[in-house]
């Protein structure tokens, strides 16, 4: 059985801070790799800190957030990094950007966007379209998945598309703010997840006060059965490795 | 996409980290920490300035400030009016030594003397009243801004929740500040450590009680759960058996107080329906339900 590991990455960027926000980034993908990590996630939007708002209708901010998404590519070697930024073409795309080998090797753009309570993703974001591929990414000689917070929570969104489509393991990036009862809520809703999709599952949340936002870290892993594999904490920083066990389809 | 076909060989398996999960009082508390030392350290302030009233809400953000930053780093004010009881002023003063705060008294006297001689011919022949809880609260108000202004320290507001909803605060006075740590809990809920077996009291008129001006909040909070968070109309409220004439007063004083709230800092989200964000009322609103 094949066993990889992956680091979660789980972070307190500042908004608006990119050179700040890179550093962390590449100081912590180095801890992944010196630790022999097959892959290290980084939150939604890492690059930028979320929620980024109307920072995003700059195009100079924009430009300067592709910047340092290739300046975190270009550090990148063996362990093969998944990093929430924002992806621009005449649209803008909450994004999540696949490297390894000193460069991007694909991108996902976020399906379902949150546009309720304290979520405004529609007035920013276009939904990842149908056409673009659900792409699976294989390292390690496992396939891997990649999706971006909102698109888990639900049943039949790109964790299910990617399962069908062969996922043995799927990793989904997050910031999702804490409110009370949330952490119990959703390590529930992800167990069902993995189990649904018969892949394993590494969830990794920002972690840290934005504004009125308060996000609680909590990353979670889980093999393909929905069994809990690791926790990590809450209301800290954490760099969470995890040995995750790819059972046979 | 083929990124790699074997994994990285290791020549030891690591453990897998599981960490407990908090109780969620603990969760919340760590969220209150959290959300101010972010809100202050991202935002370049390092200390924190608060007014002590010797009643829970602000102790409760004391605390949480104190853990945030440190207590060397939070600076609790007491402001005694002519109406403030003693052990008030002895409470404030006892939780600013437990918790190692810089503390000191500025009595609002004076400068309330002086608001009430300017005013004097303004409102000759017209009774006291709110006008002068008011001007109470905004001397306080206006002492806090002189100390963060002179000294860079971020005024916390220590409004809770229920009061935000309800409005029961002086705009301007009170609600002047940089972050309000508390306004997401309501006005009964998780007591670390605190003075509880005073009622609680706003101390601006001779023997005022917070209830009564309000209803007790074991009677309030409910009603505002589901006027503010289940979005219910009154008549709903009142159908589920609670007082027709609370229930009126109550709502209405709510959607009354949108434009107040529209003018308060920032504080931490803890529920999924906390001011702000999750909740966007008109101000000018002519629906009564």
């Amino acid at each position: 059985m094949t066993v990889l590991r992956v680091a979660l990455a789980q972070i307190n960027p500042t908004v608006g801070d990119l050179d700040g926000n890179v550093a962390k980034i590449l100081h912590t993908y180095d801890l992944a790799e010196t630790a022999g990590c097959d892959i290290v996630a980084f939150p939604e939007l890492a690059v930028t800190g979320y929620p980024p708002e109307d920072l995003v209708m700059k195009p100079g901010f924009v430009a300067d957030t592709e910047t340092a998404l290739l300046r975190i590519a270009g550090h990148t070697g063996r362990c093969t990094a998944v990093i929430g930024y924002v992806d621009a073409d005449f649209d803008l795309f909450n994004a999540a950007a696949v490297c390894a080998d000193g460069r991007v090797l694909g991108t996902y753009r976020k399906r379902l966007l949150p546009n309720y309570a304290v979520f405004d993703e529609a007035r920013y974001f276009t939904p990842g379209n149908e056409t673009d591929p659900l792409e699976l990414y294989v390292i390690g000689g496992v396939k891997v998945g990649v999706s971006i917070c909102e698109d888990i929570w639900s049943p039949d969104g790109p964790l299910a598309v990617q399962a069908d489509g062969g996922a043995e393991l799927a990793v989904n990036i997050n910031a999702s703010p804490y409110h009370r009862g949330k952490a119990a809520y959703r390590e529930s809703m992800l167990a069902t997840r993995a189990a649904d999709s018969h892949s394993a599952l590494v969830y990794v949340n920002q972690v840290g006060g934005q504004d009125e936002l308060v996000f609680d870290g909590c990353s979670l892993a889980f093999d393909a059965d929905g069994n809990l594999l690791a926790r990590g904490k809450q209301f800290v920083e954490d760099l969470l490795i995890v040995e995750v066990p790819i059972a046979a389809v | 996409m083929l990124v790699s076909t074997e994994p990285v060989e290791q020549t030891e398996r690591v453990a897998n980290p599981l960490t407990d999960l908090m109780e969620p009082i603990d969760e919340l508390y760590h969220a209150l920490v959290l959300g101010t030392r972010d809100y202050c350290a991202k935002n370049g302030f390092q200390d924190v300035v608060i007014g002590l009233s010797g009643g829970i809400d602000s102790t409760l953000v004391a605390v949480v400030a104190a853990d945030a930053l440190g207590a060397d780093h939070v600076h609790g004010v007491s402001m005694p009016s002519r109406y403030s009881s003693d052990h008030s002023k002895t409470d404030a003063a006892k939780l600013a030594a437990n918790l190692g705060l810089d503390f000191r008294t500025i009595p609002i006297e004076p400068a309330f003397a002086a608001y009430e001689a300017m005013l004097a011919e303004s409102f000759t022949g017209r009774p006291p009243g709110l006008t002068q809880e008011n001007i109470q609260s905004r001397c306080r108000g206006q002492l806090l801004m002189a100390l963060s202004n002179e000294f860079g320290w971020m005024v916390l507001t220590t409004g809770n929740k229920s009061e935000m909803a309800v409005g029961y605060f002086t705009i301007y006075g009170d609600s002047v500040g940089g972050y309000a740590v508390i306004n997401a809990r309501a006005g009964r809920e998780v007591i670390p450590e605190a003075v509880i077996t005073k009622p609680p009291s706003a101390e601006l008129r001779p023997d005022q009680r917070d209830d009564q001006s309000l209803p007790p909040y074991d009677v309030l909070d409910p009603i505002l759960e589901l006027y503010v968070e289940n979005d219910r109309t009154a008549a709903e409220i009142i159908e589920l058996g609670h007082d027709a004439d609370i229930v009126r007063r109550m709502t209405r004083l709510v959607d009354i107080a949108e434009y107040k709230r529209r003018q308060c800092p920032p504080g931490v989200r803890v529920t999924t329906k906390a001011f702000g964000r999750d909740r966007r009322m008109p101000i000018t609103n002519a629906y009564r339900g």
